[in-house]
């Protein structure tokens, strides 16, 4: 995939069983990027708990629905999009304390900060038609460092 | 080949799980079934081994998260060993290095728990 071909997109069924198709296929749009294959891993993991948080809390785990993923190469950047029809997130946590977590024996709440930590933006949005949209970039190689961007 | 093997061995007082192949949100009720066993049986002395995870998702770290201070409420810890490449970087960029103990090698984390 270049810099200058169309944006892929795939339709994902929106289960758990296809996150490692998801995962997959985003390392591979990664290092056909030019990340390099420990950066590609990230930028794969941190889509996979967007597909996660996509299944679990839009659609809270319920069959039947679909997610759009779509990666849009860009000059500076890798853009890849999760689209989908379902409830939008609530309360998206600025950090996480671990120690409090682990007291209370949570066992959830890590996704969106480990997606912030793996890439350099990261938003949820919503159009008035009800589809939402998680969005995540990263840096193409020689640009900042994860996690400098900005955050939502 | 199934997405995820999780093997335990006892090495004296402590269990080692072994857990080959990926941890996601499909597959952490593999791995969290065998810690949730092991601390509900009181072997709360738990090393979990890295060295064959290809990646861990948050659903993975938030099994430990879940569980280590029940293992220590009964005298024992959950402790790492051998973690390499994403998910060493993973655990750190969690801030997991400041919850759980970490070792190079599995034989450390084992040893680390002395006679305790």
């Amino acid at each position: 995939m270049g810099r200058d071909r169309a944006p892929l997109e795939i339709d994902v069924p929106a289960t758990c069983e296809c996150l490692s198709l998801v995962h997959e296929a985003t390392r591979r749009a990664a290092i056909a990027e030019g990340f390099d294959p420990s950066a590609a891993e990230e930028i794969a993991v941190a889509v996979g708990e967007a597909m996660t948080n996509v299944v679990e809390h839009a659609y809270h785990g319920k069959p039947g629905h679909a997610v759009r993923l779509r990666f849009l190469p860009g000059p500076d950047t890798l853009r890849i999009e999760l689209e989908h029809r379902g409830a939008a997130p609530t309360n998206l946590p600025a950090g996480v304390d671990l120690g409090r977590l682990a007291r209370e024996r949570r066992r959830g709440g890590l996704g969106v900060h480990l997606m912030r930590r793996l890439m350099d933006h990261v938003v949820h949005e919503e159009s008035a038609a009800g589809v939402g949209c998680w969005v995540l970039e990263r840096n193409r190689p020689r640009a900042s460092s994860p996690g400098s961007g900005s955050e939502s | 080949m199934p997405d995820l093997q999780v093997a335990t061995r006892r090495v004296a007082e402590v269990v080692v799980v072994e857990p080959k192949g990926f941890i996601n949100a499909h597959t952490v009720a593999e791995f969290e079934g065998v810690l949730n066993a092991l601390v509900e049986a009181g072997d709360v002395r738990i090393v979990i081994s890295g060295a064959h995870l290809s990646y861990v998702a948050s659903a993975g770290f938030g099994a430990i998260m879940g569980l280590i201070e029940e293992a220590r409420a009964g005298g024992g810890d959950i402790r790492v060993a051998a973690l390499t490449g994403t998910v060493a970087h993973i655990f750190r960029v969690l801030g997991f290095d400041r919850l759980c103990r970490t070792f190079e090698t599995e034989g450390e984390a084992v040893l680390s728990f002395g006679g305790h």
